[in-house]
């Protein structure tokens, strides 16, 4: 859902009633910034950060980067100045009050030099639904933050498809995630398609990078695809990168964003290097 | 300590292929979907399909099911252990928990765990990770995962210490220090590095022989593999050990982690790999360690599996066409469809001609191949062998144009009934004979086939049958006779699996799941593009479709109706509409009693305004569960901007399954009997007209609004104006919306500030 504005119909004795709401927002606003020094209200979050943060330490991270997800990748054949990869580590399972990891099993490899992110997949049990607890979010956050002492990557992504219900705790663990890391290190989200376009929970989240996947969207593909066609995504922190697939149509594409780029298979060159020719081919929104 | 080690690594790496063959599953929402036709696997149960009832093979099914499928084909068929032993294969794989088996919460070390807690002395168990990091070395990224330390390690290590325990006590000095040591063995399995110091020599010389064995072990784990294959030796050449039986064997295991624990396969160290092999065949050419046999012969395979892939797969070619095979067929087909699957990835020209060296593998991987080689190759075969697997294959890829589909037809007339492929057959022959013109017979027997309910055609089989026959209809109502179709499966498929679900654990399931028939992407295409109004109209008067889909044609047909502005044919709708949807008989009768023709106009979209599941047009599949006159939390309210080539896409997209797309590959196969020209171009306009209107959120606000300003007095117009600006909420927007909501809003609160529905609308929305 996005952003209501409110109407306010013009009163009997106008002057009056604006020169109250004047006072009371400058009331509100000072509180408001007052509490932001404290850092105890979520309101500073958005005071502080309803611009699109993109710290600088993810910069310098290719345009491109490929998604090598749990099937033997062996990518020494990319251009490690243009693309780099960002590799599923690790899954976590959230099932009951357990926090079942399952590492990567399946070999990767990488050229020296490669930019590098790490990937940590969490998913909920659907027949044991997570309780979400303390203890749970420490687990989870212990294992993402494991993932981020591997030696040899740059940055960390969380992948979690967090329903309304999950928000809070993903909230709680992202937090605790970035307290724990260490502050050069950038942290990276992948976000649904519809969380940047209907909704704006992603605002405030200690995060450097969120990518929308526009891929795999399930019950929301053509309303995405169509609402992209005509419009950038709401959420300002969705317009810096952009996930996409080889296996389905380009949504429309606005120059400057980082892709992100996923592939059912293993990747090829001859794979990869069609589906950027078809990128660059693709017409771009201004 | 192992016995059978690889087990898990096998099954790991198994399950992990699995996980990587699957699409990731990354986004959603994921919704209930019928599924008409399953193309990963044939009909659930899989009881039927072991039992030989094959019905219409599909490309798109994975390699275990057509091996199965070759089998018959071949006249072989399976004995009850070998069925039993595909249906156990299956069910791992289709197991919709796999995903969460947690090798480190197994009951090897639980069973591990239980035992060494008798020994309190020893302190606390710690933690166990049985995974172990392969990292970067060499400039080179590496990373993955394996399982380091598999379940037999624990459960030999449990059974140790309860005979040591049985002979010393578990109070004894001699058993704590053991355990001890054994926490130190199995601290490396997560990358820890700690090696057990040798026993005091004052020791019993039994636990002295356990410490070697337990020194070796820790090396093996802590990744110092080649100390670990002289330990191990050292412990084979000593008489008095009692691991002496056992060390061969984990020398092999040693040769094999040093040739094949590496990041890269081109890193495979094929001589160390080769003197596992040795060390293996010496085994099993010692009768005196017979009871390492089966496990030695088990590992051996697995070294082969690397070292010899392409010879590996034939022989398990071999090996699976033996009959009476139950004791090794499950992990026969486990071993060979995995081969398979890797070396897809891998394989090239030399590569593929290695791998179709023996006939099945042959007919497997040609059967898959989508390509115009694949049907060249499977007509070179038939014409060489007339085998009833190749005919089988060359008629699922053949079309018309192709010359020798005419010999084709002519072999699959000859195949009779009770043959294993009769229905593939059967289903191609009746699709070439319709493509090539002769209808009338492929009517006929498509009809007899149907009507018979004939066993070899399971229900996947039958709606495709279905679907073939509602390509063939000449008339319309021929038409509706078949196009509805009872789904297979209701299912989320989240995994991509095809997996049905248990309808018991939901109520929205349990509103799909009624036995119902609905609308697959074939029929919905023609209903909602082809069709003009006036022939939907005449649909919607006959029953010759179950109650709940012509219900769903009427909403259809009045909503494309009414914003169409076809009085008359909103008239003429509204007596059936009324029975079929009682909930829409007030305001039906408004419309019919209201004189004025715009007053009528707007009485009908004020009555789509509050009924937000009406579309111009039929959903196929599960279509919109929630209650029409609901909005839907997801969004899927009244209609997005229409267009004409897409009309009436569905949640899950305007495509056909796999299995439909060989009944639609050429432009000529989109054609119906029954529909005339005059027809098709009424249909087209009236397509463009619904596209002009725009996503239904900005038509409401502009009627309403133009309603507003000719009748500003018409009591409904508030309550419009807010369902207008809801509309803009709940429903499909463009770049427009936004200022069409806004001037309902503005328009509501300036004319009507005291009415309650301003009070209820509060904001309008971008």
């Amino acid at each position: 859902m996005l952003v209501a504005r409110p109407y306010h119909m013009a009163q009997r004795n106008a002057r009056q009633h604006h020169l109250r709401l004047l006072a009371a927002c400058m009331v509100v606003l000072g509180v408001a910034a007052a509490l932001g020094a404290l850092g105890q209200s979520p309101l500073s979050a958005w005071w502080t950060q309803s611009v699109p943060v993109v710290r600088a330490p993810l910069a310098t991270f290719p345009p491109v980067v490929l998604w090598a997800w749990e099937r033997p990748e062996a990518l020494d054949f990319i251009d490690v100045q243009g693309i780099g990869v960002a590799f599923l580590a690790r899954t976590l399972y959230l099932s009951g009050s357990e926090v079942i990891v399952r590492p990567r099993l399946q070999p990767f490899s990488a050229p020296p030099d490669t930019k590098l992110m790490a990937v940590v997949r969490m998913a909920s049990n659907r027949w044991r639904p997570p309780d979400l607890s303390a203890s749970q979010r420490e687990m989870a956050t212990a294992a993402i933050a494991e993932v981020g002492t591997l030696s040899g990557i740059q940055a960390l992504q969380v992948d979690f498809d967090a329903t309304v219900s999950q928000r809070a705790f993903y909230r709680d663990v992202l937090q605790q995630l970035r307290r724990q890391l260490p502050a050069s290190m950038p942290l990276s989200i992948t976000a649904l398609a519809s969380w940047c376009i209907f909704d704006d929970w992603l605002a405030g989240l200690p995060v450097d990078e969120v990518v929308p996947m526009v891929f795999r969207m399930g019950a929301d593909q053509h309303r995405v695809r169509r609402y992209l066609a005509a419009d950038d995504f709401r959420a300002a922190a969705c317009r810096h990168s952009l996930g996409i697939a080889t296996d389905e149509p380009l949504p429309t594409l606005r120059p400057g964003r980082r892709l992100y780029m996923f592939h059912p298979h293993a990747w090829r060159l001859e794979t990869m290097t069609s589906f950027l020719e078809e990128v660059r081919r693709w017409p771009q929104s201004p | 300590m192992a016995t059978i080690p690889l087990k898990w690594m096998l099954a790991i790496g198994m399950v992990a292929g699995l996980l990587g063959s699957r699409p990731v599953c990354s986004c959603g929402p994921f919704f209930e979907q019928a599924i008409f036709t399953y193309t990963l696997h044939p009909d659930v149960p899989l009881t039927s399909y072991a039992q030989g009832q094959l019905g219409i093979l599909q490309p798109t099914y994975a390699q275990s099911y057509l091996y199965v499928a070759y089998r018959y084909l071949i006249g072989m068929g399976f004995d009850q252990e070998e069925k039993e032993a595909l249906l156990a294969l299956w069910d791992e794989r289709l197991n919709p928990q796999a995903d969460l088996w947690n090798p480190n919460a197994s009951a090897a070390v639980k069973t591990w765990s239980d035992v060494r807690a008798q020994i309190t002395a020893a302190g606390p168990p710690p933690p166990i990770n049985v995974f172990k990091a392969l990292e970067a070395r060499n400039g080179v990224f590496y990373y993955h995962e394996y399982v380091n330390c598999p379940a037999d390690a624990f459960q030999t290590a449990a059974n140790t210490l309860t005979e040591r325990i049985r002979q010393f006590g578990a109070d004894s000095g001699d058993v704590q220090e053991w355990v001890r040591a054994q926490d130190q063995v199995f601290s490396n399995c997560s990358g820890a590095r700690a090696i057990p110091a040798p026993a005091a020599p004052q020791s019993p010389e039994i636990l002295q022989k356990d410490r070697a064995y337990q020194i070796a072990a820790a090396h093996f784990y802590a990744g110092d593999l080649a100390v670990a294959e002289r330990l191990f030796r050292d412990i084979a050449d000593d008489p008095a050990s009692h691991w002496r039986p056992l060390a061969p064997y984990l020398v092999a295991r040693a040769l094999l982690r040093q040739g094949s624990l590496v990041p890269r396969d081109d890193d495979v160290d094929t001589a160390k790999l080769t003197a596992a092999k040795q060390t293996l065949n010496a085994i099993l050419d010692d009768r005196n360690l017979q009871i390492i046999h089966p496990t030695t012969r088990r590992l051996l395979a697995v070294v082969r599996a690397r070292l010899e892939p392409a010879e590996r797969v034939h022989e398990l070619a071999q090996s699976l066409l033996t009959p009476n095979n139950g004791p090794t067929l499950k992990q026969d087909l486990w071993d060979y469809t995995l081969l398979l699957d890797r070396g897809a990835d891998e394989r090239n020209g030399a590569d593929a001609d290695a791998a179709r060296r023996d006939e099945m593998t042959d007919w497997i991987l040609t059967f898959q191949d989508t390509s115009p080689g694949g049907l060249e190759h499977a007509l070179q075969r038939w014409t060489a062998t007339s085998a009833l697997p190749w005919l089988v294959a060359s008629l699922a890829k053949v079309g018309v144009g192709h010359p020798r589909h005419h010999d084709l037809l002519a072999a699959a007339e000859k195949v009779p009934q009770e043959a294993p492929g009769y229905a593939s057959v059967t289903f191609h022959r009746l699709r070439l004979l319709a493509a090539s013109g002769r209808r009338d017979e492929a009517r006929q027997q498509s009809d007899s086939l149907l009507s018979q309910g004939v066993p070899t055609f399971p229900p996947s089989g039958r709606n495709l049958l279905l679907a073939l026959r509602t390509k063939l209809a000449r008339t319309l109502y021929e038409f509706m006779t078949y196009a509805p179709r009872l789904p297979v499966a209701i299912t989320y498929n989240i995994d991509g699996r095809e997996i049905p679900e248990n309808i018991e654990t939901s109520e929205r399931l349990q509103l799909i799941a009624r036995d119902r028939p609905l609308f697959d992407v074939d029929a919905a295409r023609v209903i909602n593009r082809r069709l003009p109004l006036d022939t939907l109209r005449e649909l919607v008067h006959r029953t010759v479709l179950p109650t709940h889909l012509r219900r769903e044609l009427a909403m259809a047909i009045l909503t494309r109706s009414l914003i169409l502005k076809e009085d008359d044919t909103t008239r003429d709708l509204v007596p059936v509409v009324k029975t079929l949807i009682p909930e829409l008989g007030p305001s039906l009768d408004e419309y019919r009693a209201t004189i004025n023709r715009e007053a009528r106009v707007f009485t009908g979209i004020f009555m789509i305004l509050r009924f937000p599941g009406l579309k111009p047009y039929v959903q196929e599949n599960v279509g919109r569960l929630t209650p029409f006159d609901q909005i839907d939390n997801y969004r899927d309210n009244w209609w997005c901007a229409l267009e004409p080539a897409t009309l009436g896409t569905s949640r899950e997209g305007d495509q056909l399954s796999a299995p439909l797309e060989i009944l639609y590959r050429s432009a000529q196969d989109h054609a119906f009997e029954f529909l005339s020209a005059a027809q098709a171009h009424a249909a087209q306009q009236e397509l463009q007209r619904l596209a002009s209107l725009g996503p239904a959120p900005n038509y409401f606000s502009q009627q309403v609004m133009a309603w507003a300003q000719r009748a500003s007095s018409d009591p409904r117009v508030p309550e419009a104006l807010h369902l207008a600006v809801r509309a803009t909420r709940f429903g499909c927007t463009d770049t427009d919306t936004g200022t069409f909501s806004k001037a309902a809003f503005d328009l509501l609160h300036q004319r009507y500030p005291k009415s309650p529905w301003a009070q209820k609308t509060k904001y309008w929305y971008k």
